[in-house]
């Protein structure tokens, strides 16, 4: 609603002007970032960049050279303490890595894209479990980062469709019933991934999605709803401003009949809903000159980012309408 | 208990009045031709030189010896009255001041009391003269007071365009904003660029911003104090203007000649009806739209000589509405702003004054959304019903004692929210109200020690009181609300809230008629308004204080030198003050509006302190063909808050190191008026991103801001020019007795004004923002800076007609 009259404030002001305009920013010192995974029965991954100069300039080179290589970072699930190795994309063969892709849930373009390099651990004992609060040590150019989060028990859903859209033919949502446990504060996100190919357009036989998406406002919690049980509808996210064929026009947002929709619904502990809260905000207002500018709450001691325990719920639906 | 307080201050206050012979000159002071009240107009005993100005209902009372006297009054724009008295008994004498203008339109050099500025004790106050606000460059052709005190010193713009006001390093919410008495919550339409004023229907105003005086209260930082035209006493006129983005009509007249009068105000603008080109009929919008409109009427009555009764009202809305056909999607916002106040003058002897007020003071905000089968409202508000009795006791030509009481029943709607999907409701079933209490009694005592001290002392007794129904919900350590509430029964009292506000100004005159100044003031403020965004929008929360927000305490020390030049043609100034802010609130960082449903407002709110010093150099030209002012003012305003960038010190958003302003207002000729205004201000304080990084699982830009408002937009400046033709006020005619040709005045006078504003076209900033596009992976990511300026160069026209 606040937007909605910020646009409509905008709009009024037909007389407004705008142009670019070059800012002199202080140097400010280097920072490091973690984005740190533990699922249930995945491998933990860590990966560990810097923060560059807002306006400093980015390119093949420099983004190879965001990623910290050798450091030293261990997980300690409470009972026993992993080294994580450091693995990256140079020195893995194309034919693994699209394997590696859908386990990171990072694209495989993505992954060969540039030098990309993570640090994880392919001990069985290492991977994530529900119930369990990990710590995260990362130690790195003199820096020491560390963080604390819990992986919830997952909550699954009684049941899951596909809707068409209103007036709609041929596009709709993904609808799911669930039941929030009695618990106060559980906090969710929710991704979904299309995992069948384009058979028409400029990308036809590509995977519709090539990892799983989290849409705007994906992320929630049972504020309103505790204990409750409810239905509730998704609309199809796209992958920051990375364009498919369908993020722009009438099917923008909508999945389409004949869809395969893996959702993936994660049950995550308060820290990270702060911290993803946040950081849709931050996404939703970028560009807009009326947010109040905030920095992230990361949960993260000694740098930024986040790391997340994510008790994932998996479920597929075809849609058919 | 309080009144034996009362009755004791006053017996120590006025008992010296007795020990002398002494009898009351007493009556109201009026314009001869219309029968308007003048309000702060001098009267004074030539002879003595004691004196004093009408209070705001054109009431004077003067005590002195027995004699033989001269009785003057002047009052700006007006001749002199001048009358012998033979003084021996009490008595009433009420002045009736004829208009300058003579015939011909032409102003006469006016005479003003001498060293009116020097010889107060008020501080950091300044009325403006409503004819010569008229002259001055007028945004779009709206002439706004708003806009207007803006250009003085100490006072700073909200904004490019913007209504919006900072005083002293104070918040917007610190403002007490009074229209005939009644509390104006938002005084703002379209976001700001106008305010909720017509000055039509405006008679004085006032602003104190520094030394305010015992009997305002309830805010800390300034008290902007607007009366309203009584109507005409004698005959029935009509004026009004047809401008650019807005016309107005103002009718008034007597009800019954000479004991009462109404006037009625309206305005409306027709945006709505401009931009209806710009959207296509059949495009999906059409019927989106945007207009406000205000009326204001007033309507008083003289019952006798020794009473009288005001009744004053203002409503004001905006309205935007936005239909999409695409989406299915319309909605409705309206928002503004209503007040009604009765007032009852009550003489009960000469020197002692009564006014009793009644107010309601409401206002509201909605948001109503239909798409398909779901409908929601949004709605928030404030509803204040006022009680308050002042009495001015005249205890000697020199020496005046007010005291009074003031109580308030607020009730404040946060935020609302109800929704429907089809059959099916949803949101929070009953609307969140709060209730308080807020109640004062003061007393202050202005009097003279010797030719040279004068002193304004006084002091405000306030309480607060937040009582039930209401529920407190509660957060545990990691911000989740839990399953324990608190609850409160109707009426059940939840906080009180005292505070003592001593309040002190005095002068000392200079044998050259100069004047030092100086004054303290101690405020407390129970009511808040916290905004979650970036800048004003009419979704600002106003709420009280309550077991987690605590009152608002100002305190200001200011200290003042004032100087006239060449017998009172030029006035100057030079006032310092320093300002102490505590309790001030900010939303906690990443708060979101929807967190204010089903919760408390105040859980998302996070507490802090702030200080203001700075100096303002004021030089005006009040007579003459050339008037006009120069306000300098160098200030730096902080604020501190535990939990806003690790409790560092930071620069408070309206923070503005130099603030300049030049008015100039020129007669040409008896029909021709011309106006400038030109504003330098240091840049808008900003806060920058500093760095970023790229979080790779979510294919995100994440932004890592700067220090809270640590850097600095460009300087603003900027110059606007006007120009007042007046039509000729009179024709010839043939007188038919004599056969000689006469000149009379015309029936129906008007004007044009035409203003341009922004001449030298400055894109001034009204806003920085950044924005990434393109992507990472394919090597497109571009961040930019981008600068928004809202007004280029815009002229306008209006006519204004008078019958």
């Amino acid at each position: 609603m606040k937007r909605l009259l910020q646009l409509s404030l905008l709009a009024l002001l037909f007389v407004a002007c705008e142009k670019e305009i070059q800012i002199e920013l202080p140097d400010v010192p280097i920072e490091l970032v973690i984005e740190g995974i533990v699922d249930i029965n995945r491998p933990p991954l860590v990966i560990l960049t810097r923060t560059q100069g807002y306006f400093d300039p980015i390119d093949e080179n420099t983004i190879n050279g965001l990623f910290v290589n050798g450091a030293s970072v261990t997980l300690d699930n409470g009972s026993q303490t992993h080294d994580l190795i450091e693995i990256c994309t140079s020195s893995i063969p194309d034919s693994v890595l699209a394997a590696i892709s859908g386990t990171v849930g990072i694209s495989a373009e993505d992954l060969q894209a540039f030098n990309y390099c993570v640090y994880t651990s392919l001990d069985p004992a290492s991977f994530g479990e529900a119930g369990k609060t990990y710590q995260l040590n990362v130690q790195a150019e003199g820096k020491t980062l560390t963080a604390e989060t819990k992986i919830p028990e997952p909550v699954y859903f009684d049941s899951i469709w596909y809707e068409l859209g209103t007036n709609q033919d041929s596009l709709g949502f993904v609808w799911v019933d669930m039941k929030d446990p009695d618990t106060i504060g559980n906090s969710y996100r929710w991704f979904a991934q299309r995992i069948n190919h384009y058979t028409y357009g400029p990308q036809v036989g590509e995977m519709k999605d090539k990892q799983m998406i989290a849409p705007l406002g994906s992320i929630f919690d049972d504020k309103f709803f505790n204990g409750q049980k409810f239905e509730f509808a998704y609309n199809r996210g796209e992958l920051g401003n990375n364009e498919n064929q369908d993020d722009e026009g009438p099917e923008e947002r909508f999945f389409k009949n004949g869809d395969t929709v893996v959702v993936q619904f994660v049950s995550i502990d308060r820290p990270n809903f702060f911290y993803f809260r946040s950081l849709e905000d931050q996404i939703a207002t970028n560009g807009s000159p009326f947010a109040s500018p905030g920095n992230l709450e990361s949960n993260i001691n000694g740098g930024y980012g986040v790391f997340s325990g994510y008790g994932s719920a998996y479920d597929t639906v075809v849609c058919t309408p | 208990m309080k009144h034996n307080v009362l009755v004791v201050l006053l017996i120590v206050f006025v008992l010296p009045v007795f020990a002398q012979n002494k009898y009351t000159l007493s009556g109201y002071v009026k314009d001869a031709k219309t029968g308007e009240l003048l309000i702060g107009a001098e009267v004074y005993i030539k002879e003595l030189m004691k004196g004093q100005s009408t209070n705001n209902y054109g009431f004077y009372s003067i005590t002195v010896p027995e004699g033989k006297y001269t009785l003057v009054s002047q009052y700006f724009g007006f001749d002199d009255f001048n009358q012998s008295i033979q003084l021996n008994r009490d008595q009433r004498i009420n002045i009736e001041l004829g208009f300058y203008l003579d015939t011909l339109g032409e102003v006469v050099v006016e005479s003003e009391r001498k060293d009116q500025n020097t010889t107060g004790t008020q501080m950091g106050t300044i009325e403006l003269d409503m004819t010569k606000i008229k002259t001055l460059p007028a945004f779009m052709g709206e002439v706004d007071i708003l806009k207007t005190i803006q250009l003085l010193p100490g006072v700073q713009s909200g904004g490019e365009g913007n209504t919006g006001f900072y005083v002293r390093g104070g918040g917007p919410d610190q403002n007490l904003i009074l229209l005939d008495e009644a509390t104006v919550y938002n005084a703002s339409h379209l976001f700001g660029f106008f305010s909720v004023f017509n000055a039509d229907a405006i008679k004085k105003v006032n602003l104190i911003k520094g030394g305010m005086p015992a009997n305002y209260g309830g805010r800390l930082s300034s008290v902007l104090d607007i009366t309203m035209n009584d109507g005409n006493y004698k005959e029935y006129h009509a004026n009004g203007g047809i401008g650019v983005i807005a016309s107005r009509l103002t009718v008034e007249g007597p009800i019954k000649k000479d004991t009462a009068s109404f006037i009625v105000s309206g305005r409306r603008t027709y945006i709505d009806v401009l931009t209806k080109p710009f959207v296509n009929d059949s495009a999906s919008a059409a019927g989106s739209g945007y207009y406000f409109y205000d009326l204001t009427a007033k309507a008083n009555w003289r019952i006798s000589d020794k009473d009288r009764l005001f009744l004053s009202g203002y409503f004001g809305r905006d309205v935007f509405t936005f239909n999409n056909d695409n989406l299915g999607l319309n909605f409705r916002v309206p928002w503004g702003n209503a007040t009604a106040s009765l007032r009852w003058n009550h003489l009960f002897n000469d020197r002692l004054f009564l006014n009793t007020t009644a107010i309601f003071s409401d206002y509201k905000f909605a948001f109503e959304a239909e798409q398909s089968q779901f409908k929601f409202k949004l709605s928030s508000g404030i509803r204040d019903y006022n009680l308050k009795t002042d009495f001015t006791w005249f205890a000697g030509s020199n020496h005046k004692v007010k005291f009074g009481v003031n109580y308030i029943y607020h009730t404040f709607t946060p935020s609302s929210f109800s929704g429907s999907s089809g059959d099916q409701e949803f949101g929070t079933a009953e609307i969140t109200r709060i209730k308080a209490n807020e109640g004062a009694i003061y007393i202050l005592d202005e009097f003279e020690i010797g030719e040279r001290i004068k002193i304004n002392a006084g002091a405000r007794l306030s309480a607060f009181q937040h009582i039930g129904p209401f529920t407190r919900y509660y957060k545990n350590e990691t911000s989740q609300l839990t399953d324990s509430t608190r609850t409160w029964g109707k009426g059940e009292s939840i906080i009180v809230y005292p505070g003592f506000e001593p309040r002190f100004s005095a002068r000392y005159l200079f044998a050259d008629q100069s004047s030092f100044k100086l004054g303290f003031t101690h405020n407390y403020q129970y009511v808040h308004l916290a905004s979650i965004s970036a800048i004003s929008l009419p979704t600002d929360l106003w709420f009280p204080s309550s077991e987690l927000v605590k009152p608002q305490i100002g305190t200001q020390y200011s200290i003042g030198y004032f100087k006239n030049f060449k017998e009172n043609t030029f006035e100057t100034s030079v006032e310092l003050y320093y300002k102490k802010l505590r309790n001030l609130i900010e939303y906690k960082q990443n708060a979101q509006p929807e967190d204010n449903v089903a919760d408390n407002v105040d859980n998302q709110l996070t507490f802090g302190d702030g200080y203001s010093y700075g100096a303002e150099f004021f030089l005006k030209k009040k007579m003459g063909d050339w008037t006009g002012w120069i306000g300098y003012t160098w200030s730096r305003t902080m604020r501190q808050f535990d939990a806003i960038d690790q409790g560092n010190e930071f620069s408070a958003k309206y923070d503005r190191r130099h603030d300049l302003s030049v008015v100039l207002s020129y007669d040409i000729s008896k029909r021709v008026n011309v106006g400038a205004a030109f504003v330098y201000a240091s840049g808008n304080t900003i806060t920058l991103p500093y760095s970023r990084y790229f979080d790779f699982t979510e294919s995100a830009l994440v932004t890592v801001w700067g220090p809270r408002n640590g850097d600095r937009m460009p300087a603003y400046h900027r110059a606007d020019i006007s120009c007042t033709i007046k039509g000729k006020h009179e024709k010839k005619y043939i007188d038919a007795e004599t056969g000689e040709t006469k000149m009379k005045p015309k029936r129906i006078k008007s004007n044009w004004n035409i203003s341009v504003y922004n001449l030298y076209n400055r894109a001034n900033p009204y806003f920085i923002y950044f924005d990434n596009e393109g992507d990472l992976n394919s090597g497109t990511l571009d961040l930019g800076a981008y600068q928004v300026s809202l007004f280029p160069i815009l002229p306008s026209v209006t006519w204004n007609f008078e019958f």
